[in-house]
């Protein structure tokens, strides 16, 4: 009873810890816009569509970017009352508690149409039981037990290094693709196809929890744990002298098209490939027994030896398919609409998860040193409808672009926070 | 325009900062978190009913009902006294001429008589044997005579007697029927010279009596109708408790039983204290029907209830029993049916009533649990499922203890239920329910709690009422509760703790 109360207890303190931890995503200005959209070129778009990473036709371009964000899908910025706290375990039925977070810290440099870039890259999402969700966010029920199973999730910090190369079809090419369209209500403008290859090492832990567990009374009204045989499992590269680094490759490709002058169109598959592999991870296990004879829970934690999983273990990145157009309403407004579907496929998760996003935004340069960009997101994920905005400031060839988002957090709405500062050369 | 472009980037920086906290000034979300550490769970037997306060003999309608006497020693044989009935035959035996044909019964020097001294409306017989004998043997060519009875002047079907050739017979006279004192007997059989034969009928002196329909006030004119039996105040200790904390009015009840017409007064009912010092009590019997109320005369009942020394009675009566036209089986016993201590539904109380349930192990809470409850945490005693539908306030004393070892339920009871121990004290109001019903607990009253090997209990107190108000019960009036537990509320991001 003294030692395996605090299953019930700690989960309680851990989660609230996880729910904590800061990371970001993307590049400034797809923050600002709420998505990294297929349509939008620059550096940036090596994160939306291969194709325009030199939509601009610049010849140089140095860049450094700091970007990250975190989110999740039932917190709120706001105080949850036991109401919200019913509708909350409404969306945690499906998917449990989501932790997602994502930090992108690194440099980029293209000249012409080829781009290199090296990135420090972490991403993540941890998933916690429906049950244990609850858990967290009412507290333990007497005499009801609390499932762990569908506890689950990857981390991964990595290096990302390597080369886009972006292409601009020629005039006689598009010409030739507008008479097989052979439609004088659609006529291609530029179009660009684009590839990226990523050459990726690091990092990677995975964890999952079984058994169930809960408070109640035995026969004769005493206080007990109750519930089933359990684990929690964490299994991760050692990096330690960078003995076991795990490898791996991605690639993205991508389209992009003007049409009739005023509209764009893209479509983009990124981390095609995706993984990471490493020869060996260790592992580390909480068990939780129920010794019989004793009557009692035995804790056996291993973190204290060095068990190695002697076996290839892959990390998979999302697979993440994207399309979208753009309109130009008047000079220096544009338009942009954006959908991505991304598929968490990694083994850990014994259910995938599929995360559907629909983006509007708005992007406003009739200022060109100031640029003024605004979006709308809705993710079927993170259960949540997030406004972001950002600016651009550019002098020159010096260009600082600011994005935030989910400023919903304004009216206490938010469920995760973005923000990314990109500072680039260019010209 | 650079300047506004700064001036922008600074609202916007604003923004963000503003756009990450939550109303209550902390980052992220906020919410209250519980968590319950068990204590005691709630079962039948720390469910209160009304009949763990009254007994299981309550009758609601009607109150508690001590049974002090079932009719065994209590009752008047009235069917035994009247079961027989005397004849008068002269020397016992009927002797009748044997004739060929049924007599008419103006003919009556052919016929016998018998007399029943009784008087009667009418009367049922129950098994006699009376002997028939014919004479001369030789004249005996028959198997079988008939008897023919005339009851109140009317012949009834005649009775066969099968004759032996000894020239004897038996009359089972069991179950036959007469209406009047004077009944007169002829004796048939075909062939049969008259003047011939003759018919000897021996018949015990007294005939043995199924049931009789008379004046019973006359029939008993000259039988002893007194009783005198015991009476054993053998209470449940239980109730003798409660009787001490619990003011009722109680009352004598005698249950008579009776028969259709008859009439039963008792007359002079004293009841004789038996134990230490006898003593007499005189009694007025009030009450119609079957059922009296006995006024023990200058004496308390629930003085006599509650005086151990008094462990029960020697009764003495005299029952009166009337009725002209009454019909007594062998078997009916009229009179005390029962006698019964009654105490009505309302009563006030008068000293605490306490129960308590059995002492549970709590165990020794771990470290983080302990730390948890250092953390100047929101704390509260919570009762699940609390019922009081009992009409008057209950109180609860919840207690919890340190007693190590391998400690008896005894002991356990003698060192949790102290004072010292008493972590909460809770009124709950008459009637009344709640699905939660959470007491603050201060940081003082969570220091037992970093103690090992914890037990504990709950008291359940009704208390004394000093107004003297009487409570009025209903036969689902319980007290119930399913859980109690500690129930630890932090605030998580909620800025400054409360």
């Amino acid at each position: 009873m003294r030692r395996t109360r605090r299953l019930v207890i700690m989960p309680l303190m851990f989660f609230l810890l996880l729910s904590v931890a800061v990371n970001a995503s993307m590049s400034a200005r797809s923050i600002g816009l709420g998505d990294d959209f297929v349509v939008v070129g620059g550096a940036e778009a090596l994160y939306g569509n291969p194709a325009l990473v030199n939509l601009e036709g610049k010849k140089f371009l140095l860049e450094f970017s700091a970007t990250g964000g975190f989110w999740n899908n039932l917190f709120r910025n706001d105080y949850i009352s036991e109401g919200d706290k019913d509708k909350l375990l409404d969306i945690a039925e499906k998917n449990g508690l989501l932790l997602g977070a994502e930090a992108n810290p690194g440099l980029k440099m293209a000249i012409g149409p080829v781009l290199l870039f090296t990135e420090g890259r972490g991403q993540g999402l941890l998933r916690v039981s429906e049950d244990y969700a609850e858990l967290l966010l009412k507290g333990n029920e007497l005499e009801r037990t609390y499932k762990l199973e569908g506890s689950n999730g990857v981390m991964a910090f990595y290096l990302d290094s390597g080369i886009n190369y972006s292409h601009r079809l020629s005039d006689k090419q598009v010409e030739s693709l507008n008479e097989a369209m052979n439609n004088d209500a659609l006529q291609l403008d530029n179009c660009y196809v684009g590839i990226s290859y990523h050459y990726l090492q690091g990092a990677f832990f995975k964890y999952e929890a079984s058994g169930e567990f809960g408070l109640g009374f035995d026969e004769e009204g005493v206080g007990e744990i109750t519930g089933s045989d359990g684990a929690v499992a964490l299994y991760y590269t050692e990096i330690e002298e960078f003995a076991d680094l795990a490898r791996g490759h991605a690639f993205d490709i991508g389209v992009y098209a003007d049409l009739n002058e005023r509209y764009s169109l893209g479509f983009s598959i990124l981390n095609i490939g995706g993984s990471m592999k490493v020869d060996r991870v260790r592992e580390e296990r909480l068990d939780f027994v129920y010794n019989e004879e004793k009557e009692e829970w035995e804790l056996n934690d291993t973190s204290d030896q060095e068990f190695y999983l002697e076996k290839e273990n892959i990390m998979q990145l999302p697979l993440i398919v994207k399309m979208g157009g753009k309109m130009e309403v008047i000079d220096g407004l544009d338009l942009l609409a954006n959908y991505t579907i991304s598929s968490y496929r990694d083994s850990i998760y014994k259910k995938g998860l599929t995360e559907h996003r629909w983006t509007l935004a708005a992007e406003f340069d009739r200022l060109q040193f100031l640029p003024l960009r605004a979006g709308l997101s809705y993710s079927t994920l993170e259960s949540n409808l997030a406004l972001s905005a950002g600016l651009g400031i550019h002098l020159g060839p010096l260009h600082l672009d600011l994005g935030v988002s989910d400023l919903t957090g304004l009216f206490y709405r938010s469920k995760g926070f973005n923000a990314g500062l990109n500072l680039s050369l260019v010209f | 325009m650079k300047k506004k472009a700064l001036l922008i980037l600074f609202l916007i920086l604003s923004l963000l900062l503003t756009a990450c906290s939550n109303p209550e000034g902390g980052f992220g979300p906020s919410w209250d978190i519980t968590a319950k550490i068990p204590l005691i769970k709630g079962s039948e037997e720390n469910k209160i009913t009304v009949y763990d306060l009254l007994g299981e003999d309550v009758n609601l309608e009607e109150g508690i009902s001590i049974s002090l006497a079932d009719g065994e020693d209590t009752l008047y044989d009235l069917g035994g006294e009247l079961s027989t009935v005397s004849l008068d035959i002269g020397d016992g035996t009927l002797e009748l001429s044997l004739l060929p044909v049924p007599p008419d019964i103006t003919v009556v020097d052919d016929l016998g008589e018998i007399k029943i001294d009784t008087q009667f409306s009418r009367l049922v017989l129950g098994e006699n044997l009376a002997t028939v004998t014919i004479e001369p043997l030789d004249k005996v060519d028959f198997q079988d005579i008939k008897l023919y009875i005339f009851d109140d002047g009317q012949r009834q079907d005649p009775y066969e007697i099968p004759i032996g050739a000894d020239g004897k017979g038996q009359w089972q006279m069991d179950g036959l029927v007469f209406s009047s004192n004077d009944i007169l007997i002829a004796a048939v059989a075909d062939n049969a010279n008259t003047g011939e034969v003759t018919v000897s009928i021996d018949l015990p002196d007294k005939l043995l009596v199924e049931s009789i329909t008379c004046d019973v006030g006359e029939s008993l004119a000259d039988k002893d109708t007194t009783i005198n039996f015991e009476l054993d105040l053998d209470l449940d200790e239980k109730i003798r408790e409660e009787l001490e904390k619990v003011e009722f009015w109680p009352e004598l009840v005698l249950n008579l039983a009776t028969l259709e017409g008859l009439e039963i007064n008792i007359k002079d009912l004293v009841f004789t204290t038996r134990g230490a010092k006898p003593e007499v009590i005189n009694t007025e019997i009030e009450g119609t029907g079957s059922k009296k109320t006995v006024e023990l005369i200058g004496k308390s009942l629930l003085d006599l209830l509650r005086d151990p020394g008094i462990t029960g009675f020697n009764v003495s009566a005299n029952y009166s029993i009337t009725g002209e036209e009454v019909t007594v089986n062998r078997t009916s016993k009229v009179g005390i049916e029962a006698i019964r201590i009654q105490i009505p539904y309302e009563f006030s109380v008068k000293e605490d009533i306490v129960y308590q349930v059995n002492g549970q192990e709590v165990g020794s809470l771990d470290q983080d649990t302990r730390e948890l409850l250092q953390n100047r945490l929101e704390a509260a005693l919570v009762i699940e499922d609390l019922y009081n539908n009992f009409p008057f306030s209950v109180e609860i004393g919840v207690y919890l203890a340190s007693i190590s070892g391998n400690p008896t339920e005894e002991f356990i009871e003698e060192n949790l239920y102290t004072e010292a121990n008493k972590i909460k004290s809770i009124s709950i109001e008459q009637r009344t329910g709640y699905k939660s019903f959470p007491v603050k607990l201060a940081s003082k009253e969570l220091e037992p709690f970093a103690q090992e090997d914890l037990y504990a209990g709950v008291k359940i107190i009704i208390p004394r009422n000093a107004t003297g108000e009487t409570y009025k019960f209903n036969e689902e009036d319980e007290f119930t509760f399913n859980l109690i537990y500690i129930s630890l509320t932090g605030k998580i991001n909620g800025g400054e703790e409360k």
